[in-house]
């Protein structure tokens, strides 16, 4: 992030282009190269997080386009000309944030597999780096029917990691998981269609001038949300969650909550609001209670969890929703606190499925009656769990306080009320999350005999994770600098909007 | 014109060569006679000639001409493994799959009505006796009967339609009667009758509902290359005539039928998937999924709009694709068979990713995922639908394809079940394989060139 004095080389559409290409290009390589597939997975991810970070010392926060904020590194090509669609691609504030948290979550992602052999692992790590591009294609696309097509994409590599090598019930779960999503992605498509006829074109900008009436709104409103409402999972359509993240393999289980599910909720902001805002005021209170339901629901069903892996798919469910009710007060609080929170929640996730996939490993459960006294045999291991424990329970100084503090906050400046029930998932959290620390890690340890400390690999996922939790919680102001003007410019847009109608 | 001439000659030769026993050179003549066409039929883009009145070569029929010999292309690759075991002749089904394309050539060109059944006898009448050519075989004797039975029948009542229209415009060219229609301000019942029943012939042709009841068992008895060939060849060439008669000469009466084709579209769409749901077995799932997607090419033909040709053409090329390569895989797999339970894929995965490859390709195209061909292809039906405001029939096109992806991912996902005994590696010739390459390749990146696509049928 420069400054604007300084003279450097702009973000050039070039580097927009690799980071999408990049992981694809390398995954197919993993196909012809199975032996050493694993290896190559690993560079491709690390060599993609410094293509993102050179992107990140490129980015100029203060550019301007005159066109959405600080957008820059912008392609755009004709694709489909008969149909009106671009190959239209860019970067501003929130879509670097979450190309960040892609990009520096899939090496760590990658090395959590490390001790694990797959059959067929060429085709896993493929699968992983071509999900890798679909959701850095989901977060840069500027063009709406190029950013369905990489919202669906995302979908394929993960229904095959989950079939291919994934628990028990998993045809069963998987197809579930993908009905669902397809669903609502197909009422999303023909309301992108539908929006295409009505500003003549799929391009971001021309929808974000569009203005719509009030009632078409509301249709156009509940079509994007039903789509965005399965992917986060928003309450009543929550139910393909627990099951398949329980039954994913530990790596997909991490995309699935750490990354793909804040497609859902960055789709919201780039998307939704902007396009829909008279909807979007009407239908808030309904958002905001489906996902405080869905806080204090999960919360509750996850202090009842035995299996590990089913917990941490029920607290997925209680934060997620807290940030999605941030999102839905349409405050710079409430943007700036999803944000923040969405990285957060990402790193943390990433931390406890390790965990998990630690627990899987040494003991071959994940039941935690099955555990308990770890913390005698493996002290470096679960001094580590225990920060991740904190941060998930969202205590000062690590990177979930600064973020559910911030939603709280934007949440109680709406109504009193909404903080008051959002609240309890700070509560609750910290029951669950230390019910379970306590009975995995504390007691005695017959069950656990012989378990072993943190191996090289597993610190080197572990490690990070921690670091990014206190630093993240420490100094926050990072996202903060580089969301700002995107976030100001998305307020100014719905304000806008909302005044030049009616 | 020189293209028929061609092919027709290229029918005979392959049949004379059957004759004098010259085995070795069948394929090589078939398949260089067909890309002789194919260039042939290239070189008359954009000359837009009329031939006697009775054929137009224009750019639309030259770009489904040049599809369907593509098609043709394709499935003689596949027969020179199909067939390896094969002692009866199989010059005369190379000759009378290259007959058949020749009346399916005069389906996408024809600017007479006669001309247009005479096109569909030619493409029909070798088609019987395809499906009957596994003569020990009694479930293929069945489809043939079968076939020929509804086949003559659906003629005869597509003959009668003609005739009535005939009787009302005293002319078989397609511009008089186009004239007719518009220079005329309500047309007689006696008109609109052999509208309707020139509309049931088609019906029966694409296998849209209530006229589709043949397609399942015709399908599962004829011999899988066969099956292939109805369900691409037969298919295209009946939606291309079909778009070609009603874009030209009903478009300004669509009030007789457009409300008749919507009620057709709408339920072939539910009752095709919702029946594909409960096969078990392969073939039968893809005839069915064959009906439900003849329901899908209906709504470019009520849209009448100007991205209906080029949706027809586009989907018709992806579905032809990813029906190739899936029947290719059935193929591969079903040996001697002549037919393939759906769990016969388990474990497939396991010794022949290339066969897996293309049967999880062609499955998601066929079902609509992004970013395969079939995915564009459905968009651009929906597009066209919004473009003439047919949102209630995209929503039930929306439902179908949901339903779709149940029986579309079954065989895929016995491919990856690794329970039991894997089928052993599957080792075909080139040629097969040069069609499981491209099935895969176009299946993946027929939408790259959509603009070029989009561009052929003007």
């Amino acid at each position: 992030m420069q400054t604007p004095d300084t003279f450097t080389l702009p973000l050039t559409g070039m580097i927009t282009v690799a980071l999408l290409a990049f992981p694809f290009i390398s995954g197919l390589l993993c196909l012809f190269m199975p032996k050493q597939a694993k290896q190559v997975a690993l560079a491709s991810t690390l060599i993609q997080a410094v293509i993102t970070a050179y992107a990140i010392y490129l980015f100029d926060i203060n550019y301007r386009t005159g066109f959405l904020a600080n957008m820059q590194g912008i392609v755009e090509m004709p694709w489909i000309t008969q149909l009106g669609v671009k190959f239209f691609v860019g970067l501003d504030g929130i879509s670097m944030l979450m190309v960040i948290l892609t990009n520096f979550l899939l090496p760590l992602i990658v090395l959590s597999t490390w001790k694990r052999e797959f059959k067929q692992s060429s085709l896993f790590y493929f699968l992983m780096l071509f999900m890798q591009s679909a959701l850095v294609g989901v977060f840069i696309s500027l063009d709406a029917f190029l950013y369905y097509i990489f919202w669906e994409l995302a979908l394929i590599p993960i229904y095959f990691i989950v079939l291919i090598w994934g628990g028990e019930n998993r045809v069963r779960i998987t197809f579930k998981f993908f009905i669902y999503t397809l669903s609502g992605s197909l009422l999303m498509l023909a309301a992108i269609i539908w929006l295409y006829f009505q500003a003549g074109s799929f391009s971001i900008g021309d929808l974000y001038n569009l203005r719509l009436d009030p009632s078409s709104q509301r249709f156009i409103f509940w079509a994007f949300f039903a789509a965005y409402a399965i992917k986060i999972p928003l309450l009543p359509f929550h139910s393909w969650q627990p099951d398949t993240y329980t039954t994913a393999p530990n790596a997909g289980a991490m995309l699935l909550s750490g990354i793909m599910l804040k497609m859902g909720i960055y789709s919201i902001l780039r998307w939704i609001l902007p396009i829909t805002p008279h909807a979007v005021v009407a239908y808030a209170d309904v958002a905001i209670i489906m996902a405080i339901a869905g806080v204090v629901y999960a919360s509750w069903i996850a202090i009842g969890q035995k299996d590990f892996k089913r917990m941490i798919a029920w607290s997925s469910i209680a934060h997620v929703g807290l940030i999605t009710a941030g999102v839905f007060t349409l405050t710079q609080v409430g943007f700036q606190g999803a944000l923040v929170q969405m990285i957060a929640h990402g790193v943390n996730v990433i931390g406890l499925f390790f965990v998990a996939e630690i627990f899987l490993n040494r003991l071959n459960t994940t039941q935690m009656e099955n555990l308990g006294g770890i913390r005698q045999l493996a002290p470096v291991f679960a001094s580590t769990f225990m920060i991740i424990t904190f941060a998930s329970a969202a205590l000062p100084l690590t990177n979930s306080f600064v973020g559910e503090f911030l939603l709280l906050n934007a949440l109680y400046e709406t109504s009193y009320w909404y903080a008051a029930i959002g609240g309890l998932t700070v509560i609750l959290g910290a029951v669950y999350m230390l019910r379970a620390y306590k009975t995995t890690m504390l007691g005695d340890v017959q069950q656990v005999a012989g378990f072993a400390d943190l191996s090289l690999s597993e610190k080197m996922v572990l490690f990070p994770v921690v670091a990014l939790i206190v630093v993240l919680g420490v100094y926050p102001q990072f996202i903060f600098n580089l969301t700002d003007e995107s976030v100001k410019f998305l307020l100014f847009q719905i304000d806008q909007h909302l005044a030049t109608t009616l | 014109m020189y293209t028929l001439v061609l092919l027709s000659l290229l029918g005979f030769l392959v049949l004379f060569l059957g004759a004098f026993d010259q085995k070795k050179l069948l394929l090589p003549v078939a398949l260089t006679g067909l890309a002789a066409a194919f260039i042939l039929n290239a070189m008359d883009w954009g000359t837009n000639i009329t031939w006697y009145g009775m054929m137009n070569l224009d750019n639309y029929a030259i770009s489904f001409t040049g599809l369907i010999i593509f098609i043709v292309f394709m499935l003689l690759m596949i027969a020179t493994w199909h067939f390896r075991n094969e002692d009866s002749n199989v010059a005369d089904i190379y000759a009378l799959m290259i007959f058949s394309a020749v009346g399916a050539m005069l389906m996408t060109s024809f600017t007479s009505l006669v001309m247009l059944f005479i096109g569909i006898e030619i493409l029909s009448i070798p088609l019987y006796i395809m499906a009957g050519s596994r003569r020990m075989n009694l479930s293929s004797n069945e489809a043939s009967l079968k076939y020929f039975l509804m086949g003559a029948f659906s003629s005869g009542v597509l003959l009668f339609g003609i005739t009535l229209v005939f009787g009302v415009c005293n002319s078989f060219d397609l511009n008089v009667i186009s004239d007719y229609v518009n220079n005329t301000e309500s047309t007689p019942l006696i008109f609109n009758a052999g509208v309707m029943m020139i509309l049931i012939g088609f019906g029966f042709k694409i296998g849209a509902v209530p006229f589709h009841f043949w397609s399942p068992d015709v399908y599962q008895g004829a011999p899988t290359l066969i099956t292939a060939f109805m369900a691409t060849v037969v298919k295209t060439a009946a939606i291309a005539a079909f778009y070609r008669l009603f874009d030209t000469c009903f478009s300004g009466i669509d009030g007789v039928w457009y409300q008749i084709v919507w009620v057709i579209s709408v339920v072939t769409i539910l009752l095709g998937n919702i029946s594909a749901v409960m096969q078990n077995e392969a073939k039968r799932m893809l005839a069915w999924s064959g009906v439900a997607n003849a329901g899908y090419l209906l709504i470019p033909i009520m849209a009448l709009n100007e991205t209906s040709a080029s949706t027809l053409f586009y989907y018709s090329a992806a579905y032809s694709v990813a029906s190739i390569t899936a029947f290719a895989v059935i193929i591969a797999l079903s040996g001697v068979k002549n037919e393939l339970p759906v769990d016969q894929f388990k474990g497939l995965a396991k010794n022949n990713p290339l066969l897996t490859t293309a049967l999880v390709v062609s499955m998601f195209s066929l079902a609509g995922i992004p970013p395969l061909a079939g995915f564009f292809g459905k968009y651009m039906v929906f597009f066209t639908a919004f473009n003439s405001n047919l949102i209630v029939a995209v929503l039930f096109a929306i439902a179908g394809s949901l339903i779709g992806v149940y029986y579309y991912f079954r065989p895929v996902v016995y491919a990856f079940n690794n329970e039991g005994q894997a089928p052993e590696k599957i080792q075909a010739n080139v040629a097969f394989n040069l069609v499981i390459f491209s099935g895969i390749f176009l299946s993946l990146f027929l939408a790259i060139f959509q603009d070029f696509f989009n561009g052929l049928p003007g």
